[in-house]
């Protein structure tokens, strides 16, 4: 058996863009997956929203509205926290790279992942959603070059099928989005067009280290040498972290998500709202996502979570009314506290490096991430400063100590 | 007693019909769901109250039992709610059961659960299978049974087990030329001598009398021979058909013979509904030949507690030991909400023990000698659709395979298969068969395609629309649904 | 168009509810009340309920039962019903359904 240079844990879209741009960098790499119920990438709605995401908007706004309604943050707070500048431009600068990328796999797999030019459009229903509105629009950190603020009648001109009773709405260009599994799947297709090596359905059980170095992975189907493991295990991360003896500060937070039968095109854009958000997908059904729960491992669906969604689809497309669910389905966000993916290598274990917690864009923010730990185990220079990713020792600490992050306990 | 949360049965076949008869006799309270207007289920399935239907004065065996059923079912109706025209989307195992009916939606939380949801017809892939006019011996026999109207002008049958010849003299009876049934099995099960050995079985009566009618009939029946294809442009317009190694079922190519035919009813069996207990997360079984069913102790209970599962939905047995099952579930059932002692429930479900035992070996036999063999999967070329929702043809899942696919959620993820409206009803059985013969595997090793809710259709109307109930004292939610008022008095 | 003249209700034993009118694609056909759709369609010779998306492939009833989705039309603007297990009503809109249907969105 050739040597292997890097192993990657965890055949998520992560896992999958690291062993596309590994593989492309000429090194010899293995991916190795155990498909667990609840991995995210299959559950996910494939919505490339850099913009919206790191203002708050997609699961976002829906979590914070759910958290006043439950008390736990104050009435006024109707605006959610931005994310960092760091988390906007690493999430812009990998939305860039999906118009090349469509076609660099779809040469090499022949895989279409149904990359669409579509917009976010942010609904304005009540005074609240105004004022929130105004803020993003007046304070946006990437100025509002690319925004645009539409009156309800040209909402009602471009996207017709979107309720009337709204005062405006944002537009978000640049916002776009692709098909997550074919994206995963396109991936993983080209990594093993470039030589990589997929081994699915094998759980890998302990990571070996040798001296404070990494010298392989031990799996359900033995053991594998290699110099390099990328832990890209989503919500499972931090169980793999430890196999390293390495905590990881990433806990499954579940989000349930719908999705109704194939509909003619009636949705240009994707639509965000404060109780869902909703997009139509290449195939013709549309996906209403997502809430937001700490539940554990738990992947269960819950009637009053459908019925919120539900609810809240209806209220932004009047006629959805008549449409027929034909799925409802969850998936485990690999979340961290700060909401910021955790990146690169740590102090003490020699060849591991981390590609998880990526929360609520880990397709979005795939392209970026594989480039990132490609470069960094063929040492070239870094397309994008890794720092703030980096789970530094004070990161480490904020995330752990963090009271509200205590989530830990709360795995049921 | 007082404040408990209902018994809900789900599916009023003779399995939910049977069940909620005990549990209401017996004093609990209880909720019979069913998706169609009328109880009854697939057998006993009463017509549209719109139509008056003349008795006949000679009822068939299976008509006499249904009858008698139905008039259990309505002699407790006061005591028991009757949701027709509402469907259950799912079932948790803490026993929420959500329930969908027009422009409704809710949740009622149950005390006892019992899932009767009945079987579907075995899914066999074959060039042309998709064409109009190809419909399954089951949909065959209740739309005439229900609707009064034939379905074609010239049929042929084809599949295995008693259904193909009782739907034969049905199609008969209403004028249809049926020019024969084809029967894959060997002729064992349908001797005199096969059918003597279980003596005074009903089930066995049953085929008996079926067969005598056939041959009264003059309609043909042929051994180890099968459909090997269906022509036409739009619709079905003739039948090119074969015979089959005895041993395997694998199709002798070079008998064929073509006929005309506008009507061919295609029935191989039944696979159990098992949706719900899926979705109740009830432990499962393979069990050769039928499929994968849910795991029960003597009672029907499944391994999740106060979840039963009984009829055709858990294991096929056929609509008498469906009622019984259910009978016996209802029983339990009633004991688990302290409405009867468990000695009560000993006396009273001792002749339904009794009964399924006489018929047990009967049907275990049939069973053996009706179940599909794996050589009828060649009877599917490359390009036959094996997804007819999504449009999969054989050819997509062998390259699925080719491209490492080991199981049926793979091949989902690769090719769409199992991913349209059916859920993958009508494609996992023969694919989850092609993939332990192709790739040497066990049924375990292939796995299922797993439901997800809403298991029927449902609009986002209807679940924005949904009242979640507690008990069934307090603000009846389903108090809205129009019941069909099938017994109102 | 279908105006055949064909009508393959049996009428021995059995007196059927009233009789009404449907409208499919666009012509007025007989039905019962108390009837299926898919069961007024086949009495009156049409077994075709829906070409496919992807191929185009014609389908019709097929499991009787409510469970293959193959007898679906478009009924009253509202694409996917399924004609098995829907019953008719005086002035109902039905359409042979071709691919994932129309819909009125607005
Ligand atoms: C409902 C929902 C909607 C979402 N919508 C969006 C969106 O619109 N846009 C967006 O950018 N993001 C979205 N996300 C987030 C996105 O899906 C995730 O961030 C992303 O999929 C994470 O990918 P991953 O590869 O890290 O994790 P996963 O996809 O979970 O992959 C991890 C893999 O590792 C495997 N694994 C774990 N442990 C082991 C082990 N010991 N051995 C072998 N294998 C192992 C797992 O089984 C799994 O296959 C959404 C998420 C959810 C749940
Ligand atoms: C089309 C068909 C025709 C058949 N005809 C005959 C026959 O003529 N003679 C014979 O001996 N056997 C027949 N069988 C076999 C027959 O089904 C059984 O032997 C018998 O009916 C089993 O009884 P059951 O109560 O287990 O299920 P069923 O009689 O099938 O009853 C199950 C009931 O559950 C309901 N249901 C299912 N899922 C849901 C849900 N999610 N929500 C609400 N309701 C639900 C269904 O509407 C149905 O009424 C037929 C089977 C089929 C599929
Ligand atoms: S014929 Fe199968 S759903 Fe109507």
């Amino acid at each position: 058996m050739k040597n292997n240079e890097v192993i990657i844990i965890g055949g998520g879209v992560i896992g999958c863009a690291v062993a596309y741009y590994v593989a492309k960098k000429g090194i010899n790499v293995m991916l190795i997956d155990q498909p667990k119920r609840g991995r995210a990438t299959s559950a996910s709605a494939g919505g490339l929203w850099p913009l919206g995401e790191s203002i708050g908007l997609g699961c976002g706004v829906i979590f914070h509205k759910a958290m006043i309604e439950k008390g736990l943050l104050p009435a006024d707070s109707h605006i959610p926290p931005q994310l960092p500048k760091s988390f906007l431009d690493f999430a812009i600068q990998s939305n860039e790279m999906f118009p090349s990328l469509t076609g660099a796999i779809k040469e090499l797999s022949g895989i279409d992942f149904e990359y669409e030019e579509t917009s976010l459009l942010f609904l304005m229903y009540d005074d609240a959603d105004v004022a929130f509105a105004k803020t993003l629009y007046g304070n946006c950190p990437c100025g509002n070059s690319r925004i645009d603020w539409l009156t309800p009648f040209e909402v009602k001109h471009s996207e017709p099928a979107i309720t009337h009773n709204i005062l405006g709405a944002l537009r978000f260009n640049g916002d776009n989005q692709v098909n997550p599994y074919a994206l995963a799947d396109g991936y993983r297709e080209a990594a093993r067009k470039l030589g990589a090596t997929i081994i699915t359905h094998t759980e890998v059980t302990g990571i070996k280290i040798n001296a404070g170095r990494v010298s392989g992975v031990e799996t359900k189907a033995g053991f594998f040498p290699s110099k390099y493991v990328v832990n890209a295990a989503g919500a499972w991360a931090a169980q793999v972290g430890e196999m390293a003896g390495v905590e990881i500060p990433v806990y499954p937070v579940r989000g349930q998500i719908i999705g109704t039968e194939a509909m003619p095109k009636i949705l240009s854009a994707c639509i965000s709202t404060n109780d869902c958000y909703i997009a139509q997908k290449h195939h013709g059904e549309i996906i209403i996502g997502s809430t937001t729960e700490e539940t554990g491992f738990n992947t269960d669906i819950t009637p009053s979570a459908i019925n919120s969604l539900c609810k809240g689809a209806v209220r932004a497309i009047p006629f959805l009314e008549k449409a027929k669910v034909k799925r409802v389905w969850s998936g485990l966000r690999p979340g961290t506290a700060d909401e910021l993916p955790i990146l690169g290598k740590v102090k003490g274990v020699e060849g591991y490096i981390n590609a998880c917690g990526h929360f609520r864009t880990g397709i979005l923010n795939s392209p970026l991430t594989g480039l990132l730990i490609s470069e960094m185990i063929n040492e070239d220079q870094l397309s994008f400063p890794i720092e703030p990713f980096l789970l530094s020792e004070e990161r480490l600490q904020s995330l752990t100590n963090n009271e509200n992050s205590n989530h830990k306990t709360s795995i049921q | 007693m007082k404040n408990r949360k209902p018994i809900v049965i789900i599916g009023a076949g003779p399995a939910g019909m049977g069940a909620a008869i005990e549990a209401a006799r017996a004093g609990a309270s209880c909720i019979l769901i069913d998706e169609g207007r009328f109880p009854g289920g697939q057998v006993y399935r009463k017509n549209s109250k719109e139509f008056q239907v003349k008795e006949k004065e000679m009822l068939t065996a299976e008509q006499k039992r249904g009858k008698k059923l139905h008039e259990e079912l309505e002699e407790v109706s006061d005591k028991i709610k009757i949701l027709t025209s509402t469907s259950v989307l799912g079932v948790w195992k803490n026993r929420e059961v959500m329930w969908s009916s027009n422009d409704a939606s809710g949740v009622i939380e149950a005390e006892q659960i019992i899932i009767a949801t009945g079987a579907y017809e075995r899914p066999v892939p074959f060039p042309g299978w998709t064409l109009p006019g190809v419909m399954t011996v089951g949909g065959v026999k209740s739309f005439i049974k229900t609707m009064f109207i034939k379905p074609g002008e010239t049929a042929l049958i084809a599949g295995t087990g008693p259904l193909l010849i009782s739907t034969a003299n049905k199609l008969h009876d209403i004028g249809v030329n049926v020019l024969a049934v084809l029967e894959a099995g060997s002729p064992s099960w349908a001797s005199p001598d096969f059918i003597n050995q279980w003596g005074d079985a009903d089930f066995a009566h049953d085929i008996a009398a079926d067969l005598l009618e056939l041959k009264q009939n003059n309609i043909p029946i042929l051994f180890n021979h099968t459909v090997f294809k269906i022509n036409g442009k739009d619709e079905a317009e003739s039948v090119t058909y074969g015979a089959l190694n005895p041993e395997n079922w694998k199709p002798l190519e070079d008998t064929t013979k073509t006929v005309n035919a506008d009507l061919v009813a295609l029935g191989f069996g039944f696979v159990p509904n098992t949706e719900l207990t899926e979705l109740a997360e009830c432990k499962h079984e393979f069990y050769p030949g039928i499929g994968w069913t849910v795991i029960r102790d003597e009672w029907m209970q499944t391994s999740q507690q106060g979840i039963f599962a009984v009829g055709d939905g858990a294991r096929i047995s056929g609509a008498i030991i469906a009622e019984e099952e259910g009978r016996i579930a209802g029983i339990k059932a009633a004991q688990n909400c302290e409405a009867i002692q468990a000695v009560d429930a000993e006396k009273r479900s001792e002749k339904y023990f009794s009964r399924i035992h006489s018929f047990e070996k009967f049907r275990k036999h049939l069973n053996e000698v009706t179940s599909v063999k794996s050589g009828l999967l060649e009877l599917a070329t490359h390009k036959t659709l094996v997804c007819r929702c999504e449009e999969v043809r054989l050819s997509d899942v062998d390259k699925a395979i080719t491209e490492g696919a080991g199981d049926l959620q793979s091949v989902k993820l690769l090719t769409r298969l199992g991913m349209g409206a059916c859920q993958g009803k009508n494609c996992s059985p023969s694919m989850g068969m092609y993939l332990c013969e192709k790739l040497n595997k066990t049924a375990y090793q292939v796995g299922r395609i797993n439901p997800r809710p809403p298991v029927k259709p449902v609009t986002l109307g209807a679940l924005a629309n949904m009242t979640i109930t507690k008990d069934s004292h307090q603000n009846d939610s389903y108090d809205a649904i129009n019941t069909g008022g099938y017994y109102e008095k | 168009m279908k105006t055949s003249e064909k009508d393959l209700r049996i009428n021995k034993g059995v007196i059927r509810g009233k009789e009404i009118e449907i409208i499919v694609d666009g012509e007025s056909v007989k039905a019962f009340e108390g009837e299926s759709v898919a069961a007024a369609l086949f009495a009156n010779g049409q077994r075709i309920s829906r070409s496919t998306t992807k191929e185009n492939s014609l389908r019709g009833m097929y499991c009787g039962i409510g469970m293959c989705f193959e007898c679906v039309m478009t009924i009253d603007n509202i694409p996917n019903t399924r004609t098995c297990q829907t019953f008719v009503r005086e002035g109902m809109f039905i359409e042979t359904q071709q691919a994932e249907g129309k819909w009125k969105t607005v």
